[in-house]
C-alpha cells in the first residue's frame, strides 16, 4: 500500500495555487531565479554573498541566497516537505545519498555531459560523488588532516627537522617520543623525565578532537578504514582498526602527552591553546588555518600526520547539489561552478578554509600560486603536506561511500567514552558493541 | 505585622546571611559570563583563575556588535514579540477565567485536551505544523509565530492562570451577580485585576520564550534580513566556536533587555494583590 | 442553555479552536505516521506496528537506555526542583532591602541564552581546573567528576535546575503573593509559631500552585533537551542520552520520523498516565474558589 502525504494533500493543493499566482505575475519580469541554501560563518557569508552578486552580474540570474545557522538538514527537511526545497545547497555526503534516492535530487552526470566548460577528469576523482551510473553531487571544497604546531613550543624542546613531506613522516613511535619531549609538567620537567609529573601538567604535547574525522585519516596510515578500498569487507573490529583507537587512548593514559577529553573541555579553543601553550601540536583539519592566521602572536608551523603502514591522506568535503524541484537545473549548476570557483571565491581558499575540488589547483604552479601562496594562512610546508598528497596519495572519507556511516559512529563514539576515560580497552568495548553494530556493517554504497 | 517577618536580632541576622548566600550562588555564573566577556580568550582559561579583567577589553563588544546587525535583528524579535505577548496575556486570561470560573459542560474534558497538546515533543509535530502553516502564509512571515498566541496563548498558560483564579474566592463572583454584573464584567473588573501578579508571570515567561527561540523563527523565516536576534546568537555560535569572550559578549548584550524587563516586572509582585481587603 | 454555560463556551473558544487548529492536526498526523516508515523525503508506507517492534524488542540500542536515564533524571529533577524553588520562594518573599534585586538576580540564570549558560557551567563543572572542585579542594571536602562521569552526570544535570528554577520558583512567589495576610494574623492571635504557619497555612493554601509546578515539573522533565544536548551531547558513554536527544537525533540526523513519531506516542502515553495518576490523587489540593 502506497501513500502520499494523505492529510496534508489538501494543503498541498492550496499551497499550488498560492505558488502559481505569483509566477504568472512575475513570469516576464525575470525568466530565472534560484534559491540557494547554504551554511557557514558570517565571514563564510559575506564572500559567498559577494561571488552570488557577480555571478548575477555576468549572468542575469537572480538568486537568493539563504544562510542557515543552525540545525541545517532540520530546516532543509522542512522545505521538502513543503514542496518548497531550494535550487541548489550545500548538504552532507550521508543525506545526499538518501535524498538522491527519494528522488529528490537532480543526477549531476546529464548536467557534466551538457557543459563544454568542464569535464569529470578536471576534478579531483572522489569529489565526485557517484552512486552506480550517476552522480549524486561534487564536494565544493575539499578538506584534510594535518599537525599544527607551535614553532615556539618545538624551539624550547629543540626539535627541528618537522617532516613536511610524506616519505619523510616520523613513525608512530617517534611521534609519541616528540611528544613526549613537548609534554611539560609545573616544575618544567618534560614526559621522558623519570620524575615528570602526569597530575599537572603545563603543556601537552598533542591534541586531537575525537571524531570520524581525524580517525579516518590515522586510520588510513594504518592501512585500514571503514570499509578499506570501498569494499564491503568491514576494517571495524580487526587488529589494524582497533590499534589506531588504542594508539590514541595511550597518548592519554600511557604516555600522558595528551588531555582526555574531560581535560581538553577547559582548554580553549585549538587556535589559542597552541598560542599559550596549553598544547604543542594539534592534529587537525586544515580549515583551521582561517582560525590561526588572525591570531597574530601565534607562530605556528604544519607537519605530516605520523606514518604507520602507509601515507595516504583522506579528503573530505560539503557537497553541493541541486533539487530535482528545480526548474533551472542548468543555471543551478552553473551557480555552484562558480561560487566554488578558486578565481570567484579567492577569500575562502587563500584564508585558509576551503582547498579546490579540480586537479589542476593542485598540479598546475599558476593555479596554486591563487590559494596557496605563503602567507600567514598558508605557511611554509603548507605545499608539501596538503597540497601535493591531495593529487598524489589520497583517498576519499567513508562519509561518502559507508552505509549507514552515522548509525555506526553513534554507536561506536559513545562506547569508546569508556576508552578515553581509561575504564576499557578498545578491544573489550569493541566486542561488546560488536552485536550492534553488525546489522549496520552493510558494505559500501557504490 | 506581616506574618513571615522574622523577628528582629538573630532573625534578621540569619536572614540577612541566607539572602546574601543565595545572591552570590545566582551570581556567580553571571559574573563569570559578564567576567569572560572582557578577558583574551586566554586569560579566561589562566590557572589559577583570574577574577578580574585587567585591563577590560570592551573592544569584545565593538566587535560582536559589529559582526551581526544587532539592531535589526532587535527590531524584528520585538515585532513578534509584542504581538505575541498581547495575544498571549488577551486570549490566555480569558480561557483560563471560563476554566477556572465558569461551569459548563465538557469542561473537564476540553481542559485534558488542552493539557496533552503539551506531552507530545515538539520535535515531531513541527514538520506538521509547519506544513499547515505553509499552505496560508508566505515565507518569512511571522503570523506562524504570533497568531498561535490569540488562540489561547499556550496551555501552560492557561493552566497556570487557572491554578491561580480558581484560589479566588467564589463570593466574589456570587456578590458581582447580584448586583447585575455580566461574566465578562466579573473577568474584566474583578478576576482580572486580582490576577495581576500571575499575568505578570505570564509576560515574563512568554517574552523569554518568543526572545530565545530560535528554532521558530529559524523554520519559517528565509531571508537573513528578517532573522531574530536569537537567530543571529546561532549565527554567531556558528562564526566564533573558538572564541568564548566573544560569544559572552554577545550573550551579554542580549541578556540586557530581559533584565530590564525582569527588573521592571519584579516591582509588581511586591504591591501584591489585595485580596484581603476585597474579602469580607 | 444556561448564560453561565454559553458564556463559558464563548470564553473558552480560542483555547478550544486553537487546539483543533493548531494542535489536533500535528497530533493526529504524528500518530499516523508512526505506523508508516515516513522520513519526510520518501514515498512512504503503512507499516503497522514495525517501528513500535523496534523499539520494544531491543533491536534499537538505544531506547531503553534513554527511557531508563529520562525516568532516573525525572526521579531526581522533579522533586529538587520544587523543594528548591519552593524555599527559595519563601525566602524571597521576607522583607529587607533589596529584595527587588535579588529576586531578579535569582532568576537571571535562567534568563539567559541556554547556550551561554551551557557553557559557563561547562566551565565551573571541569573536574580538573573548575570552580565547583575548587571550592570543595578548600573545603576538604571529596570532588566530583561532574558531568565527565558516567554515575554522575545525571544527578549533576538535575542539581543544575537549582540554578535554572527562576521561572518555577517566580510562580511560587505570585502564589505567596496571593495567600491573604488575615490567615497568617488569626494564626498569630492563635499562638502559631511558623512552623505551624507554614504546615497548616502556607502549603495548604499553595497545593494548587505546587499542583501546577509538579505537573508541569514531571511534563517538561520527561522532555528535557537543551542542557544534555549542548554540555553532554548524551555522553559520556550515552550515561545522559535523554529521551529527547534521541528522538530529535532520530527524526532529524537519522531521518527517520516515522520512529521519532512512535518514540513521541510511546512517551505521549507515558506522561499522560503519569499525569492522570498525579490529577486522580490530587485529593490534597485545596482551592479556595471551589464549589462545595
Amino acid at each position: 500500500m502506497k501513500l502520499r502525504r494523505p492529510i496534508l494533500g489538501l494543503l498541498l493543493v492550496a499551497l499550488m495555487v498560492a505558488a502559481a499566482v505569483p509566477a504568472v505575475v512575475f513570469a516576464q519580469k525575470s525568466d530565472i531565479k534560484l534559491t540557494f541554501t547554504y551554511w557557514g560563518s558570517t565571514y563564510e557569508k559575506a564572500v559567498i554573498e559577494a561571488a552570488i552578486k557577480s555571478f548575477t552580474e555576468k549572468t542575469g540570474i537572480e538568486v537568493e541566497p539563504m544562510i542557515i545557522p543552525t540545525d541545517y538538514e532540520t530546516k532543509l527537511l522542512t522545505m521538502i516537505a513543503a514542496n518548497d526545497a531550494p535550487d541548489v545547497g550545500y548538504l552532507g555526503p550521508p543525506t545526499a545519498y538518501k535524498w538522491f534516492r527519494d528522488g529528490h535530487l537532480v543526477d549531476i552526470k546529464e548536467l557534466f555531459e551538457s557543459d563544454p566548460s568542464v569535464k569529470e577528469e578536471d576534478f579531483i576523482d572522489g569529489a565526485i560523488f557517484r552512486y552506480g551510473d550517476s552522480i549524486v553531487g561534487v564536494m565544493n571544497n575539499l578538506e584534510s588532516f594535518a599537525i599544527f604546531y607551535s614553532k615556539a613550543a618545538f624551539e624550547e624542546a629543540g626539535i627541528d627537522n618537522v617532516p613536511t613531506k610524506p616519505e619523510d613522516a616520523w613513525t608512530w613511535d617517534e611521534f609519541v617520543e616528540i611528544a613526549k619531549r613537548l609534554t611539560i609538567d609545573r616544575s618544567g620537567r618534560n614526559a621522558l623525565d623519570p620524575n615528570f609529573d602526569p597530575k599537572s601538567i603545563r603543556q601537552y604535547g598533542v591534541y586531537m578532537n575525537l571524531w570520524s574525522g581525524p580517525f579516518e585519516a590515522l586510520l588510513l596510515r594504518n592501512g585500514t578504514q571503514y570499509f578499506p578500498g570501498m569494499s564491503d569487507e568491514t576494517g571495524i573490529g580487526t587488529p589494524a582498526f582497533n590499534e589506531v583507537f588504542q594508539k590514541i587512548a595511550d597518548l592519554m593514559h600511557v604516555h600522558h602527552v595528551m588531555p582526555t577529553p574531560t581535560a581538553a573541555q577547559s582548554m580553549p579553543a585549538p587556535a589559542v591553546s597552541l598560542q599559550s601553550r596549553r598544547y604543542a601540536m594539534v592534529i587537525d583539519g586544515q580549515w583551521v588555518c582561517n582560525d590561526f592566521a588572525p591570531i597574530e602572536e601565534l607562530e605556528y608551523g604544519i607537519a605530516q600526520l605520523p606514518k604507520m603502514t602507509s601515507t595516504t591522506a583522506v579528503y573530505s568535503g560539503a557537497l553541493g547539489v541541486i533539487f530535482s524541484s528545480s526548474k533551472h537545473p542548468e543555471a543551478a549548476w552553473q551557480l555552484l561552478q562558480h561560487i566554488t570557483s578558486v578565481e570567484e571565491s579567492t577569500e575562502l581558499f587563500r584564508d585558509g578554509l576551503w582547498m579546490p575540488n579540480k586537479k589542476a589547483y593542485y598540479v598546475d604552479e599558476d593555479k596554486i600560486a591563487l590559494w596557496a601562496s605563503e602567507s600567514r594562512a598558508r605557511v611554509p610546508g603548507y605545499r608539501d603536506v596538503l597540497v601535493d598528497p591531495i593529487v598524489y596519495d589520497s583517498e576519499v572519507t567513508g562519509e561518502v561511500y559507508v552505509k549507514n556511516f552515522g548509525d555506526i559512529n553513534n554507536i561506536l563514539f559513545p562506547a569508546l567514552d569508556q576508552v578515553w576515560a581509561g575504564k576499557k580497552t578498545v578491544d573489550q568495548v569493541i566486542t561488546e558493541i560488536m552485536p550492534q553494530l553488525e546489522p549496520l556493517l552493510e558494505g559500501s554504497i557504490r | 505585622m506581616k506574618a513571615y517577618r522574622l523577628r528582629r536580632g538573630a532573625g534578621r541576622t540569619a536572614l540577612y546571611i541566607a539572602v546574601i548566600a543565595v545572591s552570590l550562588m545566582y551570581l556567580l555564573p553571571l559574573f563569570w559570563m559578564v567576567r569572560s566577556s572582557l578577558m583574551s580568550a586566554g586569560e579566561i582559561f589562566l590557572i589559577p583563575p583570574v577574577w578580574i579583567p585587567n585591563p577590560p577589553r570592551w573592544s569584545n563588544y565593538t566587535k560582536a556588535l559589529t559582526t551581526i546587525p544587532f539592531g535589526r535583528y532587535f527590531l524584528n524579535t520585538m515585532k513578534i514579540v509584542v504581538f505575541n505577548l498581547l495575544g498571549t496575556v488577551l486570549s490566555s486570561s480569558i480561557c483560563a477565567f471560563s476554566f477556572a470560573r465558569l461551569r459548563w459542560r465538557g469542561r473537564e474534558f476540553f481542559f485534558a485536551l488542552l493539557m496533552s497538546g503539551m506531552m507530545l515533543p515538539g520535535a515531531v509535530t513541527l514538520i506538521p505544523t509547519f506544513l499547515g502553516w505553509r499552505a496560508v502564509v508566505p515565507p518569512n512571515s511571522y503570523l506562524p509565530l504570533i497568531v498561535p498566541a490569540w488562540f489561547g496563548g499556550g496551555a501552560f498558560n492557561i493552566f497556570l492562570l487557572r491554578q491561580f483564579m480558581r484560589g479566588i474566592p467564589l463570593s466574589l463572583d456570587e456578590a458581582a451577580l447580584v448586583d447585575g454584573a455580566s461574566y465578562p464584567r466579573i473577568y474584566a473588573q474583578i478576576i482580572l485585576p486580582l490576577s495581576k501578579t500571575p499575568l505578570i508571570v505570564v509576560s515574563l515567561f512568554q517574552f523569554l520564550g518568543v526572545w530565545n527561540d530560535f528554532l521558530g523563527p529559524l523554520i519559517y523565516v528565509n531571508r537573513e534580513r528578517f532573522f531574530t536576534l536569537a537567530l543571529g546568537l546561532q549565527m554567531f555560535i556558528g562564526y566564533y566556536t573558538a572564541q568564548w569572550e566573544l560569544l559572552m559578549a554577545a550573550a551579554t548584550i542580549v541578556l540586557v533587555p530581559p533584565v530590564i524587563l525582569f527588573l521592571l516586572g519584579q516591582k509588581f509582585f511586591t504591591r501584591g494583590i489585595a485580596i484581603s481587603g476585597l474579602k469580607g | 442553555m444556561r448564560k453561565e454555560e454559553a458564556y463559558g463556551y464563548l470564553m473558552a473558544a480560542p483555547a478550544i479552536l486553537g487546539f483543533f487548529i493548531f494542535t489536533l492536526g500535528p497530533l493526529l498526523a504524528s500518530l499516523w505516521l508512526s505506523f508508516t516508515d515516513y522520513s519526510v523525503t520518501n514515498v512512504y508506507k503503512f507499516v503497522g506496528l514495525a517501528n513500535y517492534k523496534r523499539l520494544f524488542s531491543g533491536a534499537d540500542p538505544f531506547f531503553y537506555k534513554s527511557l531508563g536515564v529520562t525516568l532516573y533524571y525525572v526521579a531526581l529533577s522533579v522533586p529538587i526542583t520544587i523543594v528548591s524553588s519552593f524555599l527559595m520562594a519563601l525566602l524571597l518573599k521576607q522583607k529587607f532591602k533589596g529584595r527587588g534585586l535579588v529576586r531578579v538576580i535569582v532568576t537571571m540564570p535562567s534568563i539567559v541564552p541556554a547556550v551561554a549558560v551551557a557553557t559557563i557551567f561547562l566551565w565551573l563543572l571541569n573536574p580538573d581546573i573548575g570552580l565547583f572542585n575548587e571550592i570543595l579542594r578548600a573545603l576538604h571536602l571529596p570532588t566530583s567528576q561532574f558531568i565527565y562521569s558516567e554515575t554522575t552526570v545525571v544527578p549533576t544535570l538535575a542539581m543544575m535546575n537549582i540554578w535554572t528554577m527562576g521561572s518555577t520558583m517566580l510562580i511560587f512567589l505570585a502564589g505567596l503573593e496571593n495567600i491573604p495576610e488575615q490567615y497568617y494574623e488569626a494564626a498569630d492571635v492563635d499562638g502559631g509559631g511558623p512552623i505551624y504557619k507554614l504546615f497548616h497555612i502556607t502549603i495548604p493554601m499553595m497545593s494548587p500552585t505546587i499542583f501546577f509546578n509538579l505537573i508541569m515539573g514531571l511534563i517538561n522533565g520527561f522532555q528535557t533537551f537543551t542542557q544534555a544536548y549542548i554540555m553532554t551531547e548524551g555522553g559520556p558513554n550515552n550515561a545522559s542520552l535523554f529521551y529527547s536527544v534521541y528522538l530529535y537525533r532520530e527524526a532529524f540526523t537519522n531521518q527517520r520520523m516515522a520512529v521519532a513519531c512512535a518514540l513521541a506516542w510511546v512517551l505521549f502515553v507515558i506522561v499522560l498516565l503519569l499525569t492522570l495518576v498525579v490529577f486522580r490523587t490530587s485529593g490534597w489540593v485545596y482551592y479556595e474558589g471551589d464549589r462545595q
